[in-house]
C-alpha cells in the first residue's frame, strides 16, 4: 500500500506541532538548552500520563529563581512528577489540579498515600487542596505524621471548613514558634475547634486520650 | 368549516402538552458549570501560551466544543423530561429526594457536588507585607506566579519603609519569598519557614483559606 505523501506531510506537521508545544515559552526564556530540553521531556510525559503539569513548570522556575544548577532542576522536576503520580493515584482520576498538586507536596513532606486515600474516602465532595495544605504544613513543623493525618481526617470527618483547618494550623505554628512541641500544641489547639463541631466516636477517643493524667 | 383533524399531529401536539416546562436556570446552571469544568481542564491540560493571534484561533473551536457538550448534555434531559413524563435530573434546586418517591438524583448531586469544590478552591485575596528601610525594589515570588521576580512587585506605602501588594490566591498552601532589590532573597519574618529539599534554599509558608 502506497501511502499519501499528504498524509506523511500531515504527520510531519503534527508531529514538529507537538513537540513546539511541549516548550514552554517561560522556561524557554530562562532555562540552557540541555535543561530545557529534559525539563521538556519530563513535562511531555506527564502532560501524555494526564496530570497537572503547571507544577512542573513552576517547580523549574523555581530552581531558576533559586539559582540552582541544570541538572538539579531535572532531577527535581522528575521527582515531582512521580509525586503528582502518585498522589492522583491515591486521590482519584476526578482529583483537580489543585488537589493533586497539594497531594505531592504532602507526599514529599512524608504522608503516606494510604492517607491521601483516607481524606479523599472521609470528604469525596469538598477540595482537598487545604486538608492537604494543613496537613503537611503541621508535618513539616514536626507534628508526628500519623496523629496530623490522623487529626486532619477525623475533623474532616465531623465537616470542619478550610478557614477551622487554616485557623488551627495557624495556630499550632504560633505555639510551636513561641516553644511548645508540636505533638502538644495540636492536642491544644485540636480542643479549640472540637467545641465547635459535631462530636464523633474516634474524636471523642482522641480528647479523651489527650486528657492530662491525674 | 372545520379543518379536518390529523391524527400525526393530534398525537404530537397531546405529547408536547404532556411536557413539563423547562426550568431555564437550571439548564443556564448546568451550561455554567460545564463550560467552569471545561475551563478548569483545559487550563490543567493546555500546552503553555503561545501568540495571541494563534491564541484567538486555538481558543475558538475548544470553546465550541465546550458549549456543544453542554447543549448536548441538556438536550439528553430534555430527551428525559419528554420519555416519562417528569423531569428527572434538571432540578438542581429542588430537594434531592423527588417528592413522588423516585429514587436519588444523582445528576443533581454531582453538580452540587462540583458547585462545593469550585466554592472551596475559588480564590482570596492575600496581602504581603514587608518592612524593607532602604529598598529601592520589593517583588514577591512563589508557586503562584512561577517564582517571577517581575509577576508582583509591592508598592511602598508613603512616607513609610513598609512594602506591600495583594494578590488573589486559590485556597492551599504556597511557599515564597521577597527579592529586594532584584537580588536579595528575604524572607518574610511573620511567616513560619518551610525547608527546600530539592534546591536547599528555604522559603516562607502560607496557608490560603480563610473567608
Amino acid at each position: 500500500m502506497k501511502t499519501s505523501p499528504f498524509i506523511l506531510s500531515g504527520i510531519a506537521v503534527a508531529l514538529l506541532a507537538s513537540a513546539a508545544a511541549a516548550q514552554d515559552p517561560r522556561l524557554e526564556a530562562k532555562l540552557d538548552p540541555a535543561t530545557r530540553r529534559e525539563v521538556a521531556m519530563v513535562i511531555e510525559q506527564a502532560r501524555g500520563r494526564g496530570l497537572p503539569v503547571e507544577p512542573l513548570v513552576d517547580k523549574a522556575l523555581e530552581g531558576v529563581t533559586k539559582r540552582a544548577p541544570g541538572p538539579r532542576i531535572v532531577s527535581a522536576v522528575a521527582r515531582l512528577s512521580e509525586r503528582l503520580e502518585a498522589a492522583r493515584e491515591a486521590l482519584g482520576p476526578n482529583a483537580t489540579p489543585a488537589e493533586v498538586r497539594a497531594g505531592a507536596e504532602a507526599l514529599a513532606a512524608g504522608v503516606p498515600d494510604s492517607a491521601l486515600r483516607e481524606l479523599r474516602a472521609a470528604a469525596p465532595g469538598v477540595s482537598l487542596a487545604v486538608p492537604l495544605g494543613v496537613l503537611t504544613q503541621l508535618v513539616s513543623r514536626g507534628v508526628a505524621v500519623d496523629r496530623a493525618a490522623a487529626t486532619v481526617l477525623d475533623l474532616l470527618r465531623r465537616g470542619a471548613r478550610p478557614p477551622q483547618l487554616i485557623a488551627l494550623g495557624e495556630a499550632v505554628q504560633e505555639d510551636i514558634a513561641q516553644g511548645m512541641a508540636p505533638g502538644t500544641a495540636l492536642d491544644v489547639r485540636l480542643r479549640g475547634i472540637l467545641g465547635s463541631l459535631p462530636q464523633t466516636a474516634t474524636t471523642a477517643a482522641t480528647v479523651a486520650d489527650t486528657k492530662p493524667p491525674r | 368549516m372545520p379543518e379536518p383533524r390529523d391524527e400525526l399531529i393530534e398525537k404530537v401536539a397531546h405529547e408536547l402538552s404532556a411536557l413539563p416546562p423547562v426550568r431555564e436556570e437550571a439548564v443556564q446552571r448546568i451550561l455554567e458549570l460545564a463550560a467552569k469544568r471545561r475551563a478548569a481542564e483545559r487550563r490543567a491540560q493546555e500546552p503553555p501560551a503561545e501568540p495571541p493571534q494563534d491564541e484567538r484561533w486555538r481558543a475558538g473551536p475548544r470553546w465550541w466544543v465546550g458549549v456543544a457538550l453542554a447543549a448536548s448534555f441538556a438536550a439528553l434531559i430534555w430527551v428525559g423530561i419528554g420519555r416519562d413524563g417528569r423531569s428527572p435530573a434538571v432540578p438542581v434546586d429542588t430537594p434531592l429526594a423527588a417528592a413522588d418517591g423516585a429514587a436519588p438524583r444523582t445528576e443533581a448531586v454531582t453538580l452540587a457536588v462540583a458547585d462545593r469544590v469550585l466554592a472551596d478552591e475559588a480564590p482570596r485575596a492575600v496581602q504581603f507585607v514587608l518592612d524593607a528601610p532602604g529598598a529601592r525594589a520589593v517583588a514577591v515570588v512563589g508557586g503562584f506566579n512561577g517564582w517571577d521576580p517581575v509577576a508582583a512587585p509591592l508598592e511602598r506605602v508613603p512616607g513609610t519603609s513598609v512594602w506591600t501588594t495583594t494578590l488573589l490566591l486559590a485556597p492551599g498552601r504556597y511557599t515564597y519569598a521577597f527579592v529586594v532589590d532584584d537580588s536579595t532573597w528575604v524572607l518574610d519574618p511573620r511567616a513560619p519557614r518551610a525547608p527546600d529539599p530539592d534546591y536547599g534554599v528555604e522559603s516562607s509558608v502560607l496557608l490560603v483559606g480563610r473567608e
